[in-house]
């Protein structure tokens, strides 16, 4: 299929001179979180992976600032020539454009290339906590509205929009404490000062090891093979199934070969070993979707989204 | 396996010929991007980041470190010789050690300063060993309350650094307060004082805002008094090492800046900088002459660049003993850590004990090359100011220029620069010190941000803060702190 494929773009790449050449010369990926980070990890090892296939580099650089806003804007507006192109988070394309006037709104006002991985949610809290399960917290925290705190890494982020919808649907009062980041919200929750948190499955688990930590529920359809003992929301009766996902995007008005260039070299490199394993150390799930199905998928998190937002009135 | 025969452990693997070479590659690094000014180490481990992933673990986060450290020696360079800090934890630096240099004492400042730096990072070293485990423990108490309280005293204490007008003090502590809020509210999104610009909104950085004041103002003010290359200091030769009383003025300072840098590690954010503050500070309060600080005391420089270094060390404690970065700098170790497959954490020590120790062994050895490397370079950086002025200055503003866009590839962040380098020309002109500014600017997001987390805690309830005992604790030592030598003064005056 791919071989095919491949064979369309040579074919394509004769029959048009312009696009013949493309690539000429490397390819920026902008990265909308910093050098480091979960998402920055996941796009260097996807440059590392390309280059096997994909005749020039593809050369990541960090465009960090206001939740991933900034890099994704300059992604969107960039000259749609396949050279400038984006990896991005479902929270910054499906639910910032709901909180504040971005240069971009939904996924018609960019090219979705591919989906790359998916990030599981889950809440944990810590091994002294009284509660064994997720219906021992619930219960508890029905008894006393408003007592327990549960930490997430911001307000208008994925675990934030999963904890707000718990909430609703188990008809339960927990106080939500934002931090910037789970960086911040680990030591908070070791140390005492919330009672739960809403984490990625990766981010907690030195410390489950550590027998520091408990999951307690996960946010998936499914079971996670990482923290098998944990139900899925949808196991408790409540429908909570958001992840987060990555994927690559170019500027609106990108040539489709070049997208087509790029989606079958990720396409490639999301089977590549040393890819596969960073995935599977970091908690990431690969997971594939071609330009049009990642669309859908971007339209169907983007009406959500503004109905989670709308529904809990995070629109200042 | 007990701390110490770790330590030995890890001595092994830190001299293996790749490691030492990777250490020595990375602190090398380490001292030329703290040397350049305005390309810190942050935006260098960055870069680097990629290079480390056909390294093996270890070697790959040896080099990092040391880059991460070895910055510390080398930002002093410039704060001493040309009054520019080199990164933004040597601004303090500048204060004393460009007055001596202005007085032929540039290389006693330069000696001093490595000699500090050695001696906070062995203390740092070995305060990872042997108390790690324990401070990250102590780390984890402090929750969104304390953190806010420590914000109040920090700046209490901190705002009127230099002495001069409490009112100037104050007006400058506001500026920066102000300053600090713009952009988006980390925590909630909130987009504040950016006027629609989708690039104001990742909000103005600490370190364009210190490159400014301090780096661009001193240039703009060199070029208006034009080409008086004679106002820069003379050195001679045997003048580059301290004399014996200048080192016995620098040993206490240096052991006080190292455990106060080492603990101010463990403070989320840009540790560096507030070690720095906190150590002249602190130098300047337990001075029997604090008339000589801001003309060429010793004590100013020793204290403030052993803290520095001694901060790098205490922010690998929550990186090693918990797997969680407290800073930007060691985020990117954490994410050297994960291209490896590793998780620093509570269990790093014991599956991976060649990792955990040979890292913080070469820590020491990178320190001790530190010493050696940076010693005979005294002479050699001193000779930068026979350089002719005007090719000095046009480097050093390129060099702010390289660095300003290194940190976010932003040009925001090179607007910001332009900006406060002529607002600190002005402020010179004025003869305003900026330096409870920079204390604001780096407090206050925090201060804002752990006092909103803390009323989300306390669903709004002020009290609650208060009376959560380290809360109340940290805030009675900063009433003390201020309130305390005036009240004194007053009870012994009507005798």
């Amino acid at each position: 299929m791919t071989r095919l494929g491949l064979a369309a773009v040579l074919w394509l790449a004769a029959a048009v001179p312009a696009a013949a050449q493309y690539p000429e010369r490397p390819v920026t990926l902008i990265c909308p979180f910093p050098a480091g980070g979960a998402m920055d990890m996941v796009a260097r090892n996807l440059g590392e992976a390309m280059k096997k296939t994909f005749p020039k580099p593809v050369v990541v650089v960090n465009r960090p600032g206001a939740a991933g806003t900034i890099g994704n804007a300059e992604v969107v507006q960039a000259r749609p020539d396949g050279y400038t192109i984006g990896i991005s988070a479902v929270a910054v394309l499906t639910v910032q454009p709901h909180l504040t006037d971005l240069p971009y709104k939904g996924p018609d006002t960019y090219a979705p290339i591919i989906k790359l991985v998916n990030l599981a949610i889950v809440l944990a809290v810590r091994s002294d906590a009284p509660w064994k399960s997720a219906r021992d917290l619930l219960g508890a925290a029905k008894a006393s509205p408003g007592k327990l705190r549960v930490s997430t890494p911001g307000v208008g982020t994925i675990l934030h929009l999963n904890l707000e919808d718990l909430k609703t649907r188990a008809g339960v009062d927990l106080t939500h404490v934002p931090f910037a980041g789970n960086a911040e919200a680990l030591p908070a929750l070791l140390g005492g000062h919330v009672e739960a948190s809403m984490v990625h499955p990766s981010e907690i688990l030195p410390h489950v090891q550590a027998g520091k930590a408990r999951v307690l529920l996960a946010f998936e359809p499914k079971r996670l093979a990482l923290y098998p003992d944990a139900p899925t929301a949808r196991e408790l009766g409540f429908e909570i199934t958001n992840g987060v996902y990555y994927l690559l995007i170019a500027p609106k008005g990108t040539p489709p070969a070049a997208v087509q260039a790029l989606h079958d070299a990720a396409r490639r490199a999301q089977a590549d070993p040393a890819f596969v394993a960073m995935a599977r150390t970091r908690g990431f799930d690969i997971d594939y979707l071609g330009p049009e199905g990642m669309a859908a998928q971007l339209r169907e998190s983007f009406r959500n989204n503004e109905e989670l937002v709308k529904r809990l009135g995070l629109r200042k | 396996m007990g701390p110490l025969e770790g330590l030995a452990f890890g001595l092994g693997i830190a001299v293996t010929p790749v490691n030492l070479l990777a250490c020595f590659v990375g602190v090398l690094i380490g001292t030329i991007v703290g040397v350049l000014p305005g390309i810190g180490p942050v935006g260098a481990m960055a870069l680097l980041l990629p290079s480390t992933f056909a390294l093996n673990p270890a070697t790959g986060l040896i080099m990092l470190a040391g880059i991460y450290y070895g910055s510390m020696y080398g930002g002093s360079t410039t704060s001493i010789l040309v009054n520019v800090p080199g990164e933004a934890a040597s601004v303090v630096t500048a204060i004393d050690g460009y007055q001596m240099a202005r007085k032929g004492r540039a290389g006693a400042a330069l000696t001093v300063s490595a000699a500090g730096s050695f001696v906070a990072g062995t203390v740092g070293v070995f305060g990872i060993v042997l108390l790690g485990t324990w401070l990250a423990d102590l780390a984890l108490r402090f929750g969104p309350p304390e953190y806010f309280a420590l914000t109040v005293t920090g700046l209490m204490v901190l705002s009127r650094l230099s002495g001069g007008s409490v009112l100037q003090a104050f007006l400058m502590v506001g500026l920066g307060l102000a300053i600090g809020t713009v952009g988006m509210e980390p925590i909630s999104g909130v987009r504040r004082f950016t006027f629609g610009s989708i690039q104001l909104s990742q909000g103005i950085e600490l370190v364009p805002v210190i490159m400014g004041l301090y780096g661009v103002a001193e240039i703009l003010v060199l070029a208006e008094q034009g080409m008086k290359t004679g106002a820069i200091s003379k050195v001679r030769l045997r003048d580059l090492f301290p004399t014996r009383a200048e080192w016995r003025q620098s040993s206490a300072p240096i052991a006080r800046g190292s455990v106060v840098g080492f603990l101010t590690g463990l403070v989320p954010g840009p540790s560096t900088v507030l070690a720095t503050f906190i150590a002249y500070a602190l130098e300047r309060r337990v001075s029997t002459t604090p008339e000589r600080f801001g003309t060429g005391a010793i004590e100013g420089v020793a204290g403030p660049e052993a803290a520095n270094n001694g901060a790098t060390a205490g922010a690998m404690v929550p990186l090693l003993s918990l797997g969680i970065p407290f800073s930007p700098a060691t985020a990117i170790l954490l994410g050297a850590f994960v291209i490896h497959g590793l998780t620093p954490g509570p269990l790093l020590v014991s599956q991976r004990p060649e990792v955990f120790w040979g890292v913080v062994a070469s820590m020491y050895i990178g320190n001790l090359m530190l010493l050696v490397l940076n010693l005979p370079l005294v002479g050699v950086f001193v000779s930068v100011l026979r350089m002719p002025q005007h090719v000095l200055s046009t480097m050093v503003l390129l060099l702010c220029l390289v660095g300003a866009y290194s940190l976010n590839n932003s040009m925001l962040d090179l607007w910001v620069l332009v900006g406060f380098g002529l607002f600190g020309w002005l402020l010179r002109k004025l003869a305003i010190d900026p330096s409870p500014l920079i204390v604001a600017l780096v407090l206050g997001p925090l201060m804002e941000k752990t006092l909103r987390q803390s009323l989300f805690m306390t669903r709004g309830n002020v009290l609650d803060i208060v009376t959560r005992p380290l809360t109340l604790g940290l805030l009675l030592v900063g009433v003390l702190v201020l309130a305390g030598p005036p009240l004194a003064r007053r009870l012994r005056r009507p005798r």
